[in-house]
This record gives structure tokens, C-alpha cells and sequence, in this order.
């Protein structure tokens, strides 16, 4: 094989990428795993919960309909996700003597 | 074809305009993306014993698939479905590579879509490229309004289908005819859409790059007898151009031309001829392209082909290998119990909620008394009437309003049910007591539930 690394595997260097800045993938892969998992998430919280009945035993101004439910459940799950993936992000590309790279 | 400059023609940070091919694995793959595309636009609008074929009625959280009308409570059936296709992702990889990636992934289906409505409105590959460098003219307007009013009218359609299998799609498709869509039916048609159109004609080879799990660790699943696309070095080596008729053997060249072909056609823009690499579909949009510069050439085909490291390498390829056994075994034994879950599955449930405002009441003189909340749920295509019964007690009695079950079908019953036992019959704590729930028609159609009694 060449510079690519061994056969099927992503490359460890950042460098090899080169259409998008690392910001802008950083971005996407935040938005994107968290989409996922938030995806996830609210499959299987709304198999075992009915919005209505949460709405029922919550003092949010929930909406009183289900699709409004699962919709804010799902960017409820997303704004939470992605809040994660954004911070881990972070705390790895700012790892001391790592500062993130401006590209 | 032969003699172009010899230079690599695609340059990385460069938009990549992958120049289309004929041949037998892009008919595979047109085939496949109609089949997908097809069942995905034409399903929704299936009837079925009068209602929608597959309808997932998230207002009604209620699942319809043919003849299965499956609950939230079913929700076990579903994550034990996704499980086998993930482990069926995992047997195909081993087996046979990325052929999800190459002929089955959306991001693959709706890529070669767009591309499509974009070769309609904008030409083939050249004349794409040159369009883009061209000033804006009459010309370039017209085609570029007509690719995105293809491309945004596909993606609001494919939006539209998407939330048709949450919400019937008939009822949906008057609202729309009558623009009365609903605030979040409008937004999810929206929201879809605009994933469709930013994925499929945007993104497209990035989302594997860099958004794709599987794409990272399907390399896991290989070994060096899976399916792989290669080209064979120890054949077209040393590459070069060379004259149509001229003997490559004279010439000290290998099979390989260096027409770049393989490279032109690749929509993810690498060259398999440096070997396998991660961004490699497998779509074998290379295979086509090399075998129709073979045939020019008079060399044997499958310069580029399907075939394993140990091929490769001159070792026999085994296919029944210890990887593949057990992913095999573990997938049909999972299918087995899903097929077997599901046909034995009893069409029937029962939800039991304490009252959570009391604890116990002593309503009658001489008597305890607990109230529960009961849900019947009827999953069975037919009405039933249910007899429900509680055991476990002593002197235990129920008494329920109303005093006979009837559900219809796909329904939901709730019912407040009153458990008392006599005075000083149990001792002071919790108790269990168990609930018989038994249609009256179907012997076999019963169900049993425990919960807590309540005693001072």
C-alpha cells in the first residue's frame, strides 16, 4: 500500500484530508454523531414514554400533541448530544500544548 | 482514450465530478437504486385491508406493516430487526465487502439520483466542469435553475414520502393539494428534504469520508479473503501509454495503460491502483471503466476486479472461514428466533397502574382495597371481549368498571379496577398479586401480569 496506511483504514494524520478545514469536519462530525444518537435516543425514550402522558405529569407548557412531543423530544436529545460531542471536541483539540489549529 | 497527458487529471481539493460509465456494475447498480428508490416512493402509497400497507401512526403510536400491527410495547420486535441487519451488515462485509456501500446505502441511492437530475440539466462530466469555470450567462442560469428545481423538488418529494410513513400519506397528500399541512408535518417534510438535498447533491462522497460510522470500522470485518475491488499490480505494471496495436511486452509495459480512466470515474476521486483505501465504496464504477478500455485494447478483461488479498497474493481464497461461520450462525439463529418470537407472539397485553393517590383505602367496613389502572390492549386484528381475574391473595376479589372488557381491534382499553381482601386476611406490607387477563373467544389468548397489594 502507499501513505494511506494499512488497507480499509482511515488515515490517524489530519493532514491527508483535504477539502474541507478541520473546523468545518469538527463541525459536521459533532452535528452528525449527535444526530445519531439523538435519533437513537428518542426511539427508544418514545417506545416507553407517550408524550402525552409526560406532558400530563410535567409543569413544561409541553405541546398536548404527539408529534409536537416527539419533535421536542428529539431536538431536546439533540441540543443535549451534541452538546457532549461538542465539548469533547474541544477538550481534546485544546490538549495542553495542542492548541486548536486555525485552518 | 490512451495518450492523454499521463498526469493524474483529479486534483483532491478539486470538486469532483465523477464521469459516468456504462457497464455490467453500473446496470447492477441503476437497478438497484430503482428497486430502492422505487420501494421507498411506492410503498407508502400501498393499501392494505383498507389502510396503509406500512404506517408507522406515531399520533396513534401504533405500527402497521402489512398484516402486523405492532405497539410500542412490541417495542422488543424492532430492536432485535435492527440487530439482525446490523449483524447481516456485518456477514456481507466479511463476505462479500462494502456491497452496502457500493449498490444499497442511501447516501449511495440518492447520490446517483442527483447526479442523474444533474447530468439532465447540466451535460456529462466535461461539460459540467466547464459550465462551472463559464462566466454566468442566459445559458448557465437556465441550467442551473433547472438542476435545482429538480433537485429541491425531488428532495421535498423524498420529504414528503419520509413523513408519509409516520402520518397516513393519503390524508397528507390532500393537505398538501389544499395547503393544510400541519406546523411540524411541514417542518419534517422541510427538515428531510433539506437533508436529502444537501447529502445527496452537496455532500455526497464527503458523508462517507467523514460522516460515515461504518465506513470506519468496516475495515474490522475484513481479512484477506473478503471481496474487494483491486487492480491487479503484478499484471499492469509497469503502466504507460502506448500506441493501440503496439506490443506492450516490447515496449517493457504492463497491461495498464495509465488512461486514468479508473480514476475519472471514481466518485469518491482516488486511485485503486494505489490499493485498497478507506474511501473506496466499492461501487466498481472503475471495474466498468477498465474493462471498456480493455476491450479497445484487446487485453483480457478485469485488469481492475473483484477479488480477494490472498487472490491476489496467489493464495486459494477460502470463503467458509471461522469469521464468516460465525457470523452466519449467529445471524439465522437470531432469525430463526425472530420468525419464532413473532408467529408465537400473543396479540394481547395488559398494563397495570397503581393509584398512585392512596396506598390502600378501607371503603367498606371489613374490607382492604387497593385501585389499579388497567390498559388492555387489543393487538389482534379482531374485536375481543376479555374476562380478567386476580389470584394470589386470599379471600382476594376484584371488581372492575365496566365489569366486561370489550376492545376493538388495535385498540386500547382503560380500565380502574378495585382489589379487596378481607380484613386481616393478609399480613401489614406489600403483597403480590397476579392479574389473568383471558378473551373469552380465544382460549389461547391470554395474558398474565403481576403487581403490588397494599395492606396496613
Amino acid at each position: 500500500m502507499d501513505e494511506q496506511g494499512p488497507p480499509g483504514r482511515p488515515p490517524d494524520d489530519e493532514e491527508t484530508s483535504r477539502d474541507l478545514s478541520r473546523c468545518q469536519r469538527d463541525c459536521l462530525v459533532v452535528g452528525w454523531c449527535s444526530f445519531l444518537i439523538a435519533a437513537c435516543a428518542t426511539m427508544l425514550f418514545f417506545a416507553w414514554v407517550d408524550p402525552l402522558a409526560l406532558a400530563d405529569v410535567t409543569d413544561l407548557p409541553l405541546p398536548v400533541d404527539r408529534m409536537g412531543g416527539y419533535a421536542i423530544g428529539f431536538f431536546f436529545f439533540w441540543l443535549i448530544t451534541a452538546a457532549s460531542a461538542l465539548l469533547t471536541v474541544y477538550l481534546i483539540r485544546t490538549r495542553h500544548g495542542h492548541p486548536p489549529a486555525r485552518d | 482514450m490512451e495518450g492523454t497527458t499521463g498526469k493524474p487529471l483529479y486534483e483532491a481539493a478539486e470538486k469532483i465530478y465523477p464521469r459516468e460509465i456504462d457497464g455490467t456494475y453500473a446496470r447492477l447498480r441503476i437497478a438497484g437504486v430503482l428497486v430502492l428508490l422505487g420501494l421507498y416512493y411506492g410503498l407508502a402509497w400501498l393499501q392494505w385491508d383498507g389502510r396503509q400497507a406500512v404506517l408507522f401512526d406515531l399520533p396513534a403510536r401504533k405500527f402497521y406493516i402489512f398484516d402486523l400491527v405492532l405497539f410500542p410495547q412490541d417495542f422488543f420486535f424492532l430492536s432485535w430487526l435492527l440487530i439482525i441487519a446490523a449483524l447481516s451488515l456485518f456477514f456481507f462485509t466479511a463476505l462479500a465487502g462494502r456491497l452496502w456501500c457500493g449498490y444499497a446505502c442511501p447516501q449511495t441511492v440518492w447520490t446517483e439520483a442527483f447526479l442523474w437530475m444533474e447530468r439532465l440539466a447540466e451535460g456529462r462530466g466535461a461539460a459540467r466542469r466547464k459550465l462551472d469555470k463559464a462566466p454566468w450567462n442566459g445559458n448557465k442560469i437556465r441550467r442551473k435553475v433547472a438542476k435545482q428545481a429538480l433537485w429541491i423538488g425531488f428532495a421535498l418529494w423524498t420529504g414528503f414520502t419520509f413523513v408519509g410513513y409516520f402520518t397516513p400519506i393519503r390524508d397528507l397528500g390532500i393537505k398538501v393539494v389544499t395547503l393544510s399541512l400541519g406546523g411540524w408535518e411541514t417542518f419534517w417534510v422541510v427538515f428531510y428534504g433539506f437533508a436529502t438535498y444537501g447529502n445527496a447533491g452537496y455532500m455526497r462522497e464527503q458523508v462517507c469520508k467523514y460522516m460515515c460510522p461504518y465506513a470506519r470500522f468496516q475495515s474490522a470485518m475484513f481479512d484477506r479473503d473478503s471481496l474487494i475491488i483491486s487492480y491487479d499490480e503484478s499484471r499492469g505494471e509497469p503502466r504507460g501509454s502506448r500506441r493501440r496495436n503496439a506490443d506492450p511486452k516490447a515496449a517493457g509495459l504492463g497491461d495498464c495503460i495509465d488512461c486514468t480512466m479508473c480514476v475519472q470515474v471514481c466518485p469518491t476521486g482516488i486511485d485503486i491502483r494505489k490499493g485498497l483505501q478507506y474511501e473506496c465504496i466499492a461501487c466498481a464504477a472503475c471495474i466498468d471503466a477498465c474493462d471498456s478500455v480493455m476491450d479497445k485494447m484487446n487485453y483480457p478483461r478485469g485488469l481492475i476486479r473483484y477479488s480477494t488479498q490472498h487472490a491476489m497474493e496467489g493464495v486459494a481464497t477460502r470463503v467458509l472461514r471461522p469469521r464468516v461461520l460465525v457470523y452466519g450462525t449467529f445471524l439465522a439463529a437470531l432469525c430463526a428466533a425472530f420468525v419464532f418470537a413473532l408467529f408465537t407472539r400473543v396479540p394481547l397485553e395488559l398494563d397495570i397502574i397503581r393509584d398512585r393517590n392512596a396506598l390502600y383505602r378501607d371503603a367498606r367496613p371489613g374490607y382492604i382495597e387497593n385501585v389499579y389502572m388497567l390498559r388492555v390492549i387489543n393487538k389482534d386484528e379482531q374485536p375481543h371481549a376479555y374476562e380478567i381475574t386476580v389470584a394470589g391473595l386470599p379471600t382476594v376479589t376484584l371488581e372492575t368498571d365496566p365489569a366486561v372488557i370489550e376492545v376493538a381491534a388495535g385498540e386500547i382499553a382503560t380500565i380502574a379496577a378495585r382489589v379487596s381482601v378481607e380484613d386481616g386476611a393478609v399480613a401489614s406490607g406489600g403483597h403480590d398479586v397476579e392479574f389473568s387477563l383471558q378473551a373469552s373467544d380465544v382460549p389461547d389468548l391470554a395474558t398474565t401480569e403481576t403487581n403490588r397489594f397494599i395492606s396496613p
